[in-house]
């Protein structure tokens, strides 16, 4: 495993590229003709968030039946630009780390209130969340993302998580033991001469193209079409250590972010050196805790506090390698949470209407679109004005996902095709 | 090359235990499907897709029906209450459904739909009155007459039936490439048993009789370990304990006494000889050897949830303080496992040792813990989803009627009682959760629930609407009898099986996600090749050996690919038999052991390289460049171990198994050393890779042509070779001889056939 490099060395690397190198002899991805802009990040908030203790908070019209019990009087919240949040410095029961994360990243952040689920399983929450649809299992949005943009990438699609891309492309687990794989050349250490080496090389090229030529279901020939994908990007992972060991080196983690902060680091620094060495266009992580069947606003917060303390951590080591304009974090979880208490010590159980947030310079920050009723059921919106109609639909995942591909430009992709997701109306939140 | 090829297939069969791959089937050659044929067509979060075209493969009556009530409507909004047991029929409702995991759902589910739409009231039918609510419907109105779901009803109740949607599944098989029996024998011999079949396996399998020769292969020790494997990814309870605890901690204070389950370190004891992990281990790993002895000695395998014994060696045996009411060939041989009655426990408290297979372990209680709002649900969730194939969470209607929920629900009574946005689940998840009620989140026994937790109302313990008689020894011996007598315990294990085999679970439900009439026809195709499979698995009273045996000679374990050009809608269904998985770092060893006599030793890890060091990146589940880089690695790290083990006699402790003629440095422009080494590396290649014979000798041609390039470069610049695997000490001809080969192997195994399943 190669040493992490070292404060003088980073600084000469800094050095260098005032001068007009790169950083540690990275640069920022062309932006290709046809290629995406920015790196894409999912984040899954598992179990089901809660959106009142989040930017969609809700009084108690039933004192005896409440919404939340973790705040009780509107002083108790706090407007940062056009979001309200409770706060924790005036007597609610919230995260910090919420109320800093919004005021941190209020101009580039969107929230999308009032999204309609269409469901409360846990399963087909994650689907619907990271894919757009539930009853049926697509790729995940960064898979079709990767799919479209990341031919001849090394590891296009990084993921903490278990999801699915349905076999479009293949997804990078992201794990400690990468540094080992990225510390021993592909032909091994002294084990060929390069004329050696150049001649396996060809004849396994040559053996790839004559089983892909004989190939006739899509299965086989989609199994080796991945294959040479793979193979054509593996050689492009060289030195990517050093470039994530700069980031976790230069940016320290935040306590708030808990056991996960390690490894978060890592998973971060990964995907960050690999997008820019042009190996990945597409990352999903993950975050636990948000069942919360009992003691929900407690175990609300705790979990809330982790997650956007590490998300914080992500735009600070985007901003170390000044990708801070370059990154697009959609974050969202499996649905919401009841607007009542179950019978259990105060748990709340599932509900479809959820949240769904937006990090990036591209996505046109301080903005709500979308809003729940004080039940906290999805108000019906107009599509074209973006507000509050009776004669709108509920804003579903599905319109999100369906304004994201078109948004990346790959709603009309071959990749794409075979997914479509059908809605009666568009919804165009982000331009 | 044609001598060759045979030269090495009878060269491969006659070294031990290695068998050549003699697949005769034909080239595909013919023009391709697009990738997106495969995957599923589109959908919708808003609409109900129905296809209008009811012709061609699945042009039959019930296909029809699927396509027309069950994947839209029944399947979505009918199921969650009108099945066995469910809200409807406790409230009267006669029309019952049959979920997924039951067999010939789909069938049954059709009759009950087609005996229900006979009956006409009004001169209308009845079943559209009642969706509309036009006549009272206990779940009030489902649909309009105008929605198009509606439409899909009636027009499935006006069309004629007449093909048979099997038989025309079937007749799309004739356009598939399945490999023949030796190379099925070859699969399932790497895949099972770690090595390559014997010389007499391979006879049976050539003679024609596939099925005797996978009875000796699933004889072999190698066989007991991808069970206990299998296992083991249900029951992990070795994941659950990474930390602090160990298996010991998760044992019953009250049954076994803290001196007992730690007896290591009691008088008498040292544990100089890992006595602590080997005990440890037993205690943690018995759902796994449960199942290992079931399957060795041919028992029945509903013994999982229906053993009054359970296995331990002679370490775990001293925790539950029977070591001395066993006969033991070895009491230091921590691999000999013995069924152990239940009966010959004393625990501490007096109280029978409960025990009922895999029911009432520590395994099953700790992975699948519980909390005092969960009340047991999750372990009743995974008891119907590992033994009843079953989905719960797949019952319940989405999306979720909003209205109902909020009309029902009130903070003073559980809504899982009362909600009827929950009681579709609950009336079946919270009987068998209270089957486990004697159980706390950490497995601790009461013989009172209410020492565990307080009581809740939850309906009581017992098994779909049969509450739990006063005569059963404890509430889970009870369900396991009644697992056991269920039929869906067979539909769960063959199911398993699938996977493990193939790395493909069963086809999807076809709901409102399956668009075309061919997924629906690989869904019925599929149904009915299981539903098959698990009769002839409780007609064998359970032996788990057929449900193996039968997948494997099933189109889901050989097919390769299509032999001729296919539509792209035939493609669809095709496409379902074909596995899709790659290796992972477990089964990627395991095909390297049979292949090459060894797991990727390096001097590095010396062991296994693939499961110590890079079994996160090497999950079997796709390509990428991570796991594309590793796997060259490996090609050209165990190329150069292979190839001074065998020529050098380094590493001797490695079993490589490389032709004789790679170590001996012959002179490839010489015919006798051409010949050589052509039959060298036929032989490799014929030990090494699933290949059939056409293929096979492509391969040994170009594998041939990187020889020569090889050699005939080093030779001529020997100075350019390598210290780290050849040396500098060694003439130039035979340093060029070893740089070839090592060149030759690496090439070898980086073959993709090697990276699949």
């Amino acid at each position: 495993m190669p040493a992490p490099i070292t404060r003088r060395q980073f600084v000469s690397g800094l050095s260098a590229m005032a001068l007009g190198g790169g950083l540690l002899g990275l640069t920022k991805p062309a932006r290709a003709a046809n290629g995406l802009p920015f790196l894409y990040v999912n984040t899954i908030a598992y179990g089901g968030w809660d959106t009142t203790m989040l930017c969609d908070p809700k009084m108690n019209p039933d004192p005896k039946n409440p919404v939340t019990r973790a705040y009780t009087d509107p002083s108790q919240l706090t407007a940062v630009g056009p979001f309200t949040l409770p706060d924790p410095n005036k007597g609610a029961v919230a995260s910090a780390n919420v109320l800093t994360f919004f005021q941190t990243y209020a101009a580039k952040l969107l929230a999308i209130n009032g999204v309609d689920a269409t469901t409360t399983q846990h399963d087909e929450g994650q689907l619907v969340t990271t894919s757009g649809v539930t009853g049926a299992t697509y790729p995940v949005l960064g898979g079709l993302v990767a799919a479209a943009y990341g031919t001849g990438m090394g590891a296009p699609f990084m993921s903490a998580v278990g999801v699915s891309t349905q076999g479009i492309v293949g997804i990078t687990p992201l794990d400690a033991s990468m540094s080992d794989a990225l510390g021993t050349p592909m032909s091994g250490s002294g084990v060929h001469s390069p004329a050696a080496w150049t001649a396996v090389q060809a004849a396994i090229n040559n053996r790839l193209a004559r089983r892909q030529g004989a190939a006739v279901l899509a299965t086989p020939a989609s199994r080796l079409r991945l294959y040479r994908a793979a193979l054509d990007g593996a050689a492009n992972l060289d030195s990517l250590m050093a470039a994530a060991n700069d980031i976790t080196s230069s940016v320290p983690t935040n306590g708030g972010m808990g056991d996960v902060g390690a490894s978060f680091a890592f998973d971060v620094a990964i995907t960050l050196a690999s997008y820019l060495r042009g190996q990945t266009v597409s990352a999903q992580l993950g975050f636990g805790g948000f069942d919360t069947h009992t003691q929900s606003d407690a175990n609300q917060v705790a979990s809330l506090d982790i997650h956007f303390a590490a998300i914080d951590y992500l735009m600070r080591a985007a901003a170390h390698v000044q990708l801070q304009d370059q990154i697009l974090v959609h974050m969202g979880s499996d649905f919401g949470r009841c607007p009542f208490y179950n019978g259990y010590d105060y748990g709340k159980d599932h509900w479809p209407t959820t949240t769904v947030l937006m990090l990036g310079s591209m996505v046109g920050g301080n903005r709500v679109v979308g809003a729940s009723d004080d039940g906290v059921m999805a108000k019906p919106m107009d599509p074209v004005t973006l507000q509050p109609s009776a004669s709108g639909s509920n804003i579903t995942q599905g319109h999100i996902h369906n304004n994201l591909r078109r948004f990346m430009k790959i709603d009309q992709s071959t990749v794409t095709a075979p997914y479509v997701i059908k809605t009666e109306v568009d919804f165009n939140i982000v331009t | 090359m044609q001598r060759v090829v045979l030269k090495a297939l009878l060269m491969a069969l006659m070294l031990p235990g290695c068998v050549g791959n003699t697949s005769g089937l034909m080239n595909a050659n013919t023009s391709k499907t697009s990738a997106g044929d495969e995957a599923n067509g589109s959908n919708s979060n808003n609409s109900v897709p129905l296809v209008d075209d009811i012709s061609g493969l699945a042009d039959g009556p019930l296909a029809a029906f699927v396509q027309r009530v069950w994947a839209p409507t029944a399947s979505q909004d009918c199921l969650a209450c009108h099945v066995t047991k469910g809200y409807a029929p406790s409230q009267g409702s006669a029309f019952m459904l049959q979920p997924p995991s039951q067999p010939g759902y789909l069938q049954a589910n059709q009759t009950a739909f087609s005996t229900f739409a006979r009956r006409q009231v009004n001169g209308k039918s009845y079943l559209l009155q009642k969706v509309t609510n036009q006549i009272p419907h206990g779940g009030g109105v489902r649909m309009q007459t105008t929605d198009a779901r509606y439409q899909g009803i009636d027009t499935w109740l006006q069309a004629s039936f007449a093909a048979s949607d099997l038989a025309l599944a079937d007749s799309k098989l004739k356009a598939m490439r399945l490999r023949d029996a030796i190379a099925t024998l070859r699969r399932a011999s790497v895949q099972l048993a770690q090595r390559q079949p014997t010389a007499q396996e391979a006879a049976l399998a050539q003679q024609g009789n596939l099925d005797s020769a996978l009875d000796s292969v699933l004889a072999s020790p190698g066989f007991g370990s991808f069970v206990w494997k299998v296992y083991n990814g249900y029951f992990s309870f070795s994941t659950f304990l990474a930390g602090n605890f160990v298996a010991s901690d998760r044992m019953d204070g009250g049954l076994f006494t803290h001196d007992q389950r730690y007896w290591w370190g009691t008088a008498g004891f040292s544990n100089n000889n890992g006595e602590s992990a080997k005990s440890e281990n037993s205690v943690a790993y018995q759902a796994e050897n449960l199942a290992v002895y079931l399957v060795q000695n041919n028992r029945p395998f509903t013994e999982m949830v229906t053993a009054n014994y359970f296995m331990a060696n002679p370490y775990g045996a001293r925790t539950y303080g029977v070591f001395d009411k066993v006969t033991w060939q070895d009491p230091n041989n921590a691999n000999e496992f013995q069924a152990i009655p239940a009966s010959s426990v004393q625990t501490a408290s007096g109280v029978p040792f409960p025990m009922s297979g895999v029911l009432t372990l520590e395994s099953l209680m700790n992975t699948y813990s519980t909390t005092a709002s969960n009340r047991n649900r999750k372990r009743a969730r995974y008891v119907y989803s590992i033994f009843l194939n079953t989905d719960i969470m797949g019952l319940a209607q989405s999306p979720p009627d909003l209205a109902k929920i909020i009309a029902s629900s009130d903070p003073n009574k559980p809504a899982t009682m009362n909600n009827l946005a929950c009681v579709s689940c609950h009336t079946l998840l919270d009987q068998v959760a209270s089957d486990f009620a004697n159980y706390s989140p950490y497995g601790a026994y009461a013989t009172n629930p209410n020492d565990i937790y307080p009581p809740v109302p939850m309906g009581g313990a017992g098994f779909e609407g049969v509450p739990v008689p006063s005569t059963a020894a404890t509430r889970l011996s009870w369900l396991g009898s009644q697992i056991a007598q269920d039929p869906r315990f067979a539909d769960a294990i063959v199911s398993q099986w699938l996977l493990a085999l193939t790395g493909n679970p069963p086809l999807r439900d076809p709901r409102a996600g399956a668009t075309r009439q061919e997924e629906i026809a690989a869904k019925l195709y599929q149904e009915q090749v299981l539903s098959g499979i698990a009769s002839a698995f409780r007609a064998s009273n359970y032996n788990l050996k057929t449900v193996v045996k039968q997948l494997i000679e099933s189109p889901y374990y050989r097919a390769v690919d299509a032999n001729v050009a296919v539509s792209p809608s035939d493609a669809v269904m095709l496409n379902s038999l074909v596995n899709t998985h790659w290796r992972g770092s477990a089964d990627l060893t395991a095909g390297l052991q049979a292949g090459m006599g060894t797991p990727w030793v390096t001097d590095r890890v010396y062991g296994d390289t693939l499961n110590q060091e890079y079994a996160a990146l090497m999950t079997g589940a796709d390509a990428t460049g991570f796991s594309a880089r590793i796997t060259s690695i490996m090609g050209s790290n165990m190329a150069c171990f292979a190839f001074y083990s065998a020529r050098y006699g380094y590493f001797t402790g490695a079993p490589w198994m490389l032709p004789q003629a790679v170590t001996n440095a012959e002179d490839p422009n010489s015919t006798t050393g051409a010949e050589d080494i052509q039959q060298a590396i036929a032989t490799l290649i014929a030990m090494a890779l699933p290949l059939d014979t056409a293929t096979a000798a492509v391969e040994q041609d170009a594998t041939w042509k990187l020889y020569q390039q090889v050699y005939s470069t080093a030779l001529a610049n020997p100075d350019a070779t390598p210290e780290g695997c050849i040396g500098g000490r060694l003439l130039p001809y035979v340093k060029a001889t070893d740089e070839a080969w090592i060149a030759v192997l690496t090439y070898v195994l980086s073959d993709p056939e090697l990276l699949f399943e």
